[in-house]
């Protein structure tokens, strides 16, 4: 072949290849989903194999009691990212499942985009749920899900090292976690895991000292100024690790393989630590307090209804038979989370006696609150690596200010 | 086909050219269905507000998307980022693949074993490289450890501002040098051994022979080996997304790995805003379409032939 025509060759070749980088982006307009229901369900959800096993449970029955569905299949997305990634972009192409099970952390995007449908309509009897997470799963009067979890992110603390440090008493306020991380940061282990990677983590502190998001509407309080500036200090002074650090894709993990002694964590602690480090010995204490203030996060479980399914009344009739009491039973035994039904809980803590902690401060935890703007989440985490991996010296204060300027309204 | 120093069009018979087009015709009609069209509309959004799950909302705004992007400082950010990645990688790659195939296309024993060594990480998946490559270069790891040695600082390389991008710079040219060796033995094997002879004869050491007979023999592969390189490199998202998914989000560590592809992938699919995203793709799409054509211009400047 000539040069010339390889030149020319490899020019078009460019332009095809460079015009394939943007096609992707001129989506077509949203598909409509099958006209008909032809009460076939589809369920989606991530998680492990148990999952999958505890919302066949859910559904065990569900021909016999919602008029017209005639079979339940699952979708299973690999990770929960994979989850956030696929699904708008399945209700677009009108190829979503009809209910998924979503937690409360990145719902508010989703409810904004019309992804859920509101469930008011059925007027669903939700006596005896945790008020919390019904209001977790309300959005600006709308419920968008059933719950059937309700959990509050404890504190874990790897009670070997902190025997073998001498430690005596557990903390109750982020000073004493300070303290303590002192005494246990040593050979490569770090005091606390602070996954800076997921605003949950954050979070905690913002909410444990008396803050927290509240929607976007006080990013810059003095409560959430404090939390921050801890957090600060604790990895100015060496004494926090990240999952990233220690090389690890999340904060159980780092617990896990005992490269930190304390961590921001939950119910979900309890499979990864019995799958994954059998002989570590670890405790669940309430998420410690700042500035005399307390507060934690509550983690939801919904079954929510897909916009664009074929028949809604028989998807949401299902998504609130899922949560019956049973259902959550069931689902304690097989993943260990905790039911938001309040005739479903004595199961759950017959089989998880040390999350019974839970209880103490359950009624206080509230929902993430994030702004419902998704780009909040990237620009606060960059903005708290640019201080951690970068030495960026701007303030807590000045950080927040600038995110509220952009994200409050 | 020359003649009398003019280049003439070699006659092609009309039945030729109609079996030509028939070939082209399938292909041709997939490129207008899935890339043409879609590219047009992509352009076409990049001067609205838009979200794909609220289609009947679009809002035109005109250039709008187009001064924001010039006000943003993530976009700026991604910019540098990404013109750097392509402006260290592509040359590393490039002298790299060069310097391999030179030496596997020489003759020595178990000379087929390294070709096919070199070319191996070309076949595994990008993921899986990132995760390996993350083991090495965790703070601890076999790679790290060494580097420590000879001076580097001790911490996690996708953790670090100034090393994340590095990172995924070393793992990007790992992945793809073999691929471009292939390349470039491919192209040395067309070079008649009469032209070598030739450079023997009239005194040609072995460096003289590589610089005034090889290399500018070479030239049209490494026109296709930059031309691709660089668009593979401006290109770059499955080894970001490894990295730096799992914890931080896509482009961390603060940004320090996004790249104008990562950006509008954020844009359009993390953030719903495709006006936006679809703005940015233009732009990497004209850079890209502009570099090409610089390449194209230096490449003319001399007979390829």
């Amino acid at each position: 072949m000539k040069a010339r025509r390889k030149r020319l060759l490899a020019a078009g070749l460019a332009v095809v290849m460079s015009m394939s980088l943007i096609a992707g982006c001129g989506s077509n307009k949203k598909e409509e989903k099958k006209a008909e229901s032809d009460g076939v369900l589809t369920i989606g959800f991530w998680g492990s194999s148990g999952e999958e096993k505890a919302i066949a449970e859910a559904v065990k029955g569900v021909e016999d009691k919602v008029e017209g569905v005639k079979e339940v299949k699952f979708e299973h997305y690999s990770t929960v990212d994979d989850f956030f990634k696929k699904l708008p972009g399945q209700v677009a192409a009108g190829t979503a499942p009809d209910i998924v099970t979503v937690t409360n952390e990145q719902h508010i995007p989703l409810i904004k985009e019309g992804v859920f449908e509101s469930l008011n309509e059925y007027d669903f009897d939700l006596t005896g749920y945790a008020q919390n997470a019904i209001e977790a799963w309300t959005y600006e009067e709308n419920l968008y899900a059933v719950p059937f979890t309700s959990a509050p992110s404890t504190f874990s603390i790897n009670t070997d090292m902190w025997k073998e440090a001498g430690l005596d008493k557990y903390p109750t306020t982020w000073e004493e976690v300070y303290e303590a991380a002192k005494v246990l940061t040593k050979d490569g282990v770090a005091g606390l895991c602070l996954d800076i990677g997921n605003i949950y983590h954050p979070t905690q502190y913002m909410n444990s000292f008396g803050g927290g998001w509240k929607d976007g509407k006080d990013i810059a309080s003095a409560e959430n100024i404090a939390g921050l500036e801890y957090i600060f200090k604790m990895f100015d002074e060496g004494l926090a690790v990240t999952a990233k650090d220690a090389g690890m894709t999340w904060d159980g993990e780092v617990f896990a393989g005992e490269k930190c002694a304390m961590s921001t964590g939950g119910a979900w602690y309890v499979a990864t630590m019995r799958e994954s480090a059998p002989d570590v010995n670890y405790t669940f204490v309430p998420m410690p307090g700042g500035n005399g203030k307390t507060g934690s996060t509550l983690h939801v479980y919904g079954a929510a209804v897909v916009s664009g399914t074929a028949d809604k009344d028989m998807a949401a009739n299902v998504a609130y038979y899922m949560t019956r009491q049973e259902a959550q039973e069931k689902r304690a035994e097989i993943v260990g989370e905790r039911p938001a039904l309040e005739a479903a809980l004595p199961a759950f803590r017959e089989l998880n006696p040390n999350l019974n902690v839970i209880d103490d401060y359950v009624d206080t935890a509230t929902s993430f609150g994030y702004p419902a703007d998704p780009e909040f989440q990237t620009d606060f985490t960059t903005a708290l690596e640019n201080h951690i991996y970068n030495g960026d010296k701007t303030s807590a204060e000045d950080i927040l200010k600038t995110l509220a300027e952009k994200y409050e309204g | 086909m020359k003649k009398n120093g003019k280049k003439v069009k070699e006659a092609v018979s009309w039945d030729e050219k109609r079996a030509g087009l028939i070939f082209m015709l399938p292909a041709a009609i997939c490129w207008v269905l899935w890339f043409f069209i879609p590219f047009v509309r992509s352009v076409y959004l990049s001067f609205f507000e838009y979200s794909y799950l609220r289609p009947d909302e679009k809002v035109f705004i005109g250039l709008q998307n187009y001064i924001q992007m010039f006000q943003d400082p993530k976009f700026i950010l991604a910019l540098k980022n990404t013109l750097l990645f392509v402006i260290v990688t592509v040359p590393v790659m490039t002298m790299v693949s060069l310097a391999l195939a030179v030496i596997l296309n020489s003759k020595f024993r178990a000379r087929g074993i390294f070709r096919t060594i070199y070319f191996i990480p070309y076949t595994i998946a990008g993921v899986a490289v990132a995760t390996v490559f993350m083991y090495l270069f965790v703070k601890g790891g076999l790679v790290q450890a060494l580097l420590v040695k000879i001076g580097f600082p001790d911490t996690t390389w996708y953790a670090d501002v100034k090393l994340a991008m590095p990172f995924i710079g070393i793992l990007f040219v790992w992945q793809l040098v073999g691929f471009y060796m292939i390349y470039y033995l491919s192209g040395m094997q067309t070079i008649s051994d009469n032209v070598y002879e030739a450079a023997k004869i009239d005194g040609a050491g072995g460096w003289q022979t590589f610089r005034y007979v090889t290399l500018p023999l070479l030239k049209p592969t490494t026109y296709l080996v930059v031309v691709y390189s660089i668009i593979q490199a401006f290109q770059i998202f499955d080894q970001i997304a490894a990295v730096t998914s799992a914890s931080g989000g896509l482009g961390s560590p603060a940004g320090a790995t996004n790249t104008l592809l990562t950006y509008f992938y954020q844009n359009s699919f993390r953030y719903y805003k495709v006006g936006y995203g679809c703005s940015i793709a233009v732009v990497l799409f004209l850079i890209i379409m502009v570099v090409s054509l610089i390449q194209k211009k230096l490449s003319n400047s001399g007979d390829l032939d």
